[in-house]
């Protein structure tokens, strides 16, 4: 029994004696002398992601006195761009991590290098601009999203050819944009047009035009008078810029709630 | 000669032909040259003599408000002694020296005698002088208006809008001038994807910037190209050549009839830019304006804000979404003219 009890205090007695012997070793150092490998700090990165908000411009084409395309009906171009910018804002807005601005919110008139102003100085992830597909007479004719061009034929004023860096980021955006519309309508013909005409050289960030529908089509200018027609094309341009930003989809509350 | 007293200069005596110089030659020695009859001499200076002349010869001068008048020279006197306006001002200064040249013998113009004023012969008709530098200088204007007029026949409308009648009806005039080119116009194909070119002959004069408009408007009758990528009555205000830009700037009226996509747009700016760029070797680039003015776009999509280039391509489709690639560089090989 003695040597039961003997034991224990024998092993912690000397368990002091050696800490109090070695006292220095066993006291942590300060944290900025800890020397942690490169590789550690990557995995705990990897680990822990920081909170990574995206800003997407929605840029509605138009506004004001410049109309845009007119349709046989009367139908706008300004307006369906700025209706399909809101719904997509709307629909963008589940995504915590995803912050949609939009370059006009009303009937305004805004010159194109406003609008880059706005998306470059807000140092943005994303660019697309809305506009619609119309000509002098009725038309059917492949839905378009346009690119930047050619750097050297860049004339974006005083911002020159930011978006050149981008170029791949560019043709990531505009194939996630024509799946997603390719699903909409598996009829629709979608050309990616590189051009250099439409100033998104200056966009130093990943840009795109996007004419989801044609007013000079009657068949979209048939489909238009529905309502849930634009909230189709706006979720699939907002599923495709959620494709492209690689963006979780929204995990409800009820099932965090269940777990 | 403008006589500012209402009285000429007197003729000479004999009627033979006198010579009038300009008030600058005769100036410094005979002064001002408007007196009817000297003033007074208790009468206060006119300021609107010349003081510096008053001034300059006191001597010569014996009244301050006196004022010489200007001589008539016989033609001849002049034609004798060869420098005329030099004569005349050392004669004034130096009276003696009159008998050197013996130029007393000649029949007296006007004779001015020590301080004494100078008598004027009666003129019989004191608004001939007036009447002929009026009939002159009628004449004067009347010769400049027709030369003004005369190479620029088409005064009466603005300048800057000629149609396509107008330029070849002022071809007419210079139909040796003109040389038969055929064009390749850059115009859009039946489904509206790319450009395809288009042969047209054309009467070109030889000015460049005449050659282009009439391309351009060309261009814009072309039947695939109205009512497709422009609108009628696209109308080209003036064309300027500058090193290896040309410079286009276009009515801006079609703009309120220009509703269309951003590919109509582009479509109609590169039709535009191919075919001029492609049309002449001397040019090399394209500046557009609207209106003789600057504009970020040509109408709400495309961007004319700097200089544009010929685009072979037009715009590059790189392929649609099924994957079938889409090469429109077929109908954009179109090779130069000019």
């Amino acid at each position: 029994m003695k040597r039961g009890l003997f034991s224990p205090i024998l092993l912690m007695a000397l368990t002091m004696a050696a800490g109090a012997a070695f006292g220095q070793e066993l006291i942590p150092p300060p944290a900025n002398n800890i020397t942690v490998p490169e590789t550690e700090l990557q995995m705990e990165a990897v680990v822990i992601p920081p909170p990574r908000k995206y800003i997407v411009v929605i840029d509605p084409g138009h506004g004001g006195l410049d109309l845009g395309v007119r349709s046989s009906k009367s139908i706008l171009e300004k307006s369906v761009a700025l209706k399909l910018a809101f719904s997509i804002r709307s629909m963008a807005s589940k995504y915590p991590n995803v912050n949609v601005y939009l370059t006009r919110e009303g009937d305004l008139e805004r010159t194109m290098l406003k609008r880059l102003e706005l998306a470059n100085s807000n140092r943005a992830d994303l660019f697309l601009s809305i506009h619609t597909g119309g000509g002098f007479a009725p038309q059917t004719r492949p839905m378009e999203i346009f690119i930047a061009g050619n750097k050297n034929k860049s004339r974006a004023g005083e911002w020159g050819s930011q978006n050149w860096p981008y170029r791949k980021a560019n043709y990531r955006l505009a194939n996630s944009l024509s799946k997603r519309m390719a699903q909409l309508d598996s009829k629709i013909k979608i050309n990616i047009v590189e051009t250099g005409g439409m100033m998104l050289e200056g966009l130093a960030m990943p840009a795109a035009v996007i004419e989801p529908v044609d007013l000079s089509n009657p068949q979209d200018e048939i489909l238009l008078e529905e309502s849930k027609r634009l909230r189709q094309i706006a979720s699939a341009i907002t599923r495709g810029i959620i494709d492209f930003l690689d963006v979780k989809e929204p995990v409800d509350e009820a099932e965090t709630s269940d777990e | 000669m403008s006589n500012d007293k209402g009285k000429d200069p007197p003729v000479d005596s004999d009627g033979s032909e006198t010579i009038e110089l300009g008030q600058e030659d005769m100036a410094p020695a005979l002064g001002k040259w408007n007196i009817d009859k000297p003033p007074a001499p208790d009468a206060p200076i006119d300021p609107s003599v010349d003081s510096w002349n008053l001034e300059s010869n006191p001597e010569t001068e014996p009244t301050a408000n006196y004022e010489p008048v200007p001589r008539l020279i016989p033609v001849d006197e002049i034609e004798e002694v060869g420098e005329g306006s030099h004569l005349i001002k050392n004669l004034a200064e130096h009276p003696q020296e009159r008998g050197d040249l013996d130029y007393d013998s000649r029949p007296p113009v006007m004779e001015t005698h020590g301080d004494q004023p100078l008598e004027e012969e009666p003129d019989e008709d004191s608004s001939s002088g007036d009447t002929r530098y009026l009939i002159l200088m009628g004449v004067l204007i009347l010769i400049g208006a027709i030369v003004w007029l005369v190479p620029n026949p088409g005064w009466q409308s603005s300048p800057l809008e000629n149609t396509n009648a107008e330029m070849l009806g002022s071809g007419q005039t210079t139909a040796q001038t003109l040389e038969t080119t055929s064009i390749k116009l850059y115009v859009p194909d039946p489904s509206l994807s790319f450009l395809i070119t288009a042969s047209h002959p054309v009467n070109l004069p030889p000015l460049l910037e005449k050659r282009i408009q009439i391309v351009l408007t060309e261009l814009f009758a072309e039947k695939r190209a109205v009512n497709a990528i422009y609108p009628q009555g696209m109308l080209v205000r003036s064309v300027y050549v500058s090193k290896t830009a040309a410079i286009i700037s276009l009515n801006g009226s079609f703009r309120k009839n220009y509703h269309t996509g951003a590919w109509t747009e582009l479509l109609a700016v590169y039709s535009i830019v191919n075919t001029v760029v492609g049309a002449f070797d001397q040019v090399k680039k394209v500046v557009l304006l609207i209106d003789d003015m600057e504009e970020e776009m040509f109408v709400s999509h495309v961007d004319i804000s700097g200089s544009l280039y010929f685009d072979k391509s037009l715009v590059k489709i790189v392929k649609n979404p099924k994957g079938k690639s889409k090469n429109n560089s077929g109908p954009l090989t179109g090779g130069k003219n000019g």
